[in-house]
C-alpha cells in the first residue's frame, strides 16, 4: 500500500505541475495571440507589396484566393485598388540546388514580371546571396511567360537560377490559369 | 558571498557550457552562422534558463524524486514556449532566423543538465545565479563564433558592410567550418583556463576526476576510472 500511496503522490504532483503550465501557457497565448496574427499579415502585405510596387503606390488591398492547378489547390493574392485588379503575387515551391525552394512572384495585369523574391530555401549557404549580387532578380522584371527561358542564370549558382526561373514560369502559368477562368 | 560569486562566475569561462562541459552542441553549430542569430539563441536559453533553475529550485522540496525529469522538462517546456510566443510576437524577424532551433532549446542539454546538477540540490538564489552565469557564457560562446564564422563565411559583421569587409571564404557558414571554428575555440578554452587555474592539472586520463563537473556531480572523488573503457 505504500508504494501506491507514493506512485500516487508522484502521479498527483506531475499533474499539478503540467496544470499550471498549462495555464501560465494559455495566458501568455491569449497576450500575444493578437499581436502575432497582426504581425503575420504584416509581413505577407509587406512581402506582397515587395514584389508588386504598384500595389503600394495605388494602396492597393490583397485578398487571398484559391485557384486549381489540375486538381490542386494552390492559394495566391489578387491586388485590387478602387475595383481594378492592379496585380497578382503567386508563391511556387521549386526545386534549386535544393528542394524547398520557395519563390514568391509578383505578376501585374498584363502578365509581366514585376518582383520576385525568395521566401524561403535550403540551398546550400551562400547560392542565394550570389544570385541576388549577380542580378537576376533585375533580369526578370518585366518579362513575360515565353522568354522566361532566354533569361540569363547567375554563373557559380546556376541551380539556384534555374530553380528562381522554374518559380517564376510556374508563377505564370498559374497567372494564365487565373486570368483565363475568371 | 564567495559562494555566490563562484555560482554565477563559473558558467563564464571554467565551466563554460559550450566550450568546456561540450553541452548544447546542436545549437552551437546550427546558428552560429551569424552574430545575431547566435546572440539572440544565447538570450533565448539564458531566459529559459534562469527561469527554470528559479521554478525548479523552488519545487525541489514537493516534487517526487521518480518523477523529477518530466517535472523538469514541462516547467523548462513550458518557459521555452513562452520565449518562442513573444519573440513570434514582438521579434519576428529573429524568430525566423532561429527558426526549428527555438523550440528545440527544450532538449537543450544544458538545461536540464543545470536543473538536474544544481537548481534540484541549491537555494533559488544560488540557482538563479548558476542560471545566468551559465546562460552568459553560452552566449557569450554563442556570439563569439557567430562573429568569427559570419566574418570568415560571408565577410560581414552583424550584415554591415553590405559588400563584405573580405572575400567570403563560404564554408566557414557551412556545418564544415563550425566544427572546425567550435574545435579551435575549445582549444583555447582549455588553455586559457588552465593558466587561470593554476592549480588545475588535467588529468591525462579519461575519468570523472578530470571532469569540470567534478565538484558539482559528486562522484568526482570517486576516481579516475574510465567508465565504458
Amino acid at each position: 500500500m505504500h508504494n501506491a500511496k507514493e506512485i500516487l503522490r508522484a502521479a498527483l504532483m506531475l499533474t499539478l505541475i503540467c496544470a499550471v503550465v498549462v495555464a501560465a501557457l494559455a495566458g501568455v497565448n491569449a497576450l500575444t495571440k493578437d499581436v502575432i496574427a497582426d504581425a503575420e499579415a504584416a509581413a505577407v502585405r509587406e512581402n506582397c507589396e515587395n514584389v508588386l510596387p504598384a500595389a503600394k503606390e495605388a494602396g492597393a488591398t490583397f485578398e487571398e484566393n484559391m485557384l486549381d492547378d489540375s486538381g490542386k489547390a494552390v492559394s495566391y493574392y489578387e491586388a485590387t485598388a478602387n475595383g481594378d485588379t492592379v496585380g497578382y503575387v503567386f508563391l511556387a515551391t521549386v526545386t534549386g540546388k535544393s528542394s524547398g525552394l520557395k519563390i514568391m512572384t509578383g505578376v501585374d495585369a498584363t502578365g509581366a514580371v514585376t518582383g520576385v523574391k525568395i521566401v524561403d530555401n535550403s540551398e546550400t549557404a551562400g547560392y542565394p546571396a550570389k544570385v541576388e549580387k549577380g542580378g537576376l532578380f533585375e533580369r526578370l522584371l518585366g518579362v513575360t511567360a515565353d522568354h522566361v527561358d532566354g533569361v540569363d542564370a547567375v554563373s557559380q549558382a546556376t541551380k539556384t537560377s534555374n530553380g528562381i526561373k522554374a518559380g517564376v514560369k510556374e508563377a505564370l502559368r498559374y497567372f494564365e490559369e487565373v486570368t483565363q477562368n475568371g | 558571498m564567495g559562494k555566490y560569486s563562484a555560482a554565477f562566475t563559473k558558467g563564464i569561462l571554467k565551466e563554460n557550457p559550450t566550450l568546456r562541459l561540450i553541452l548544447g552542441t546542436c545549437p552551437t553549430l546550427a546558428v552560429t552562422t551569424a552574430v545575431i542569430s547566435g546572440f539572440g539563441m544565447g538570450l533565448a536559453a539564458t531566459f529559459v534558463l534562469v527561469c527554470s533553475n528559479i521554478v525548479i529550485s523552488l519545487l525541489r522540496k514537493i516534487i517526487p524524486d521518480k518523477v523529477r525529469l518530466p517535472a523538469f522538462i514541462v516547467v523548462i517546456a513550458g518557459f521555452t514556449t513562452i520565449v518562442q510566443l513573444l519573440m513570434k510576437a514582438y521579434l519576428p524577424s529573429l524568430n525566423e532566423l532561429l527558426g526549428i532551433y527555438l523550440p528545440l532549446i527544450v532538449v537543450n542539454c544544458i538545461i536540464l543538465g543545470r536543473a538536474e546538477a544544481f537548481a534540484s540540490k541549491n537555494s533559488v538564489g544560488l540557482a538563479a545565479l548558476d542560471g545566468l552565469g551559465m546562460g552568459v557564457g553560452f552566449t557569450a560562446a554563442l556570439t563569439l563564433m557567430g562573429a568569427i564564422r559570419e566574418l570568415l563565411g560571408n565577410g560581414t559583421l552583424c550584415g554591415w558592410p553590405e559588400n563584405g569587409l573580405m572575400p567570403a571564404i563560404t564554408v566557414f557558414a557551412l556545418p564544415a567550418g563550425g566544427f572546425f571554428v567550435f574545435g579551435i575555440l575549445i582549444w583555447l578554452t582549455n588553455k586559457l583556463s588552465t593558466r587561470l587555474d593554476k592549480g588545475f592539472k588535467p588529468k591525462q586520463t579519461i575519468g570523472c576526476e578530470s571532469c569540470p563537473n567534478a565538484a558539482t556531480c559528486g562522484k568526482g572523488s570517486e576516481g579516475g576510472e574510465q567508465h565504458g573503457a
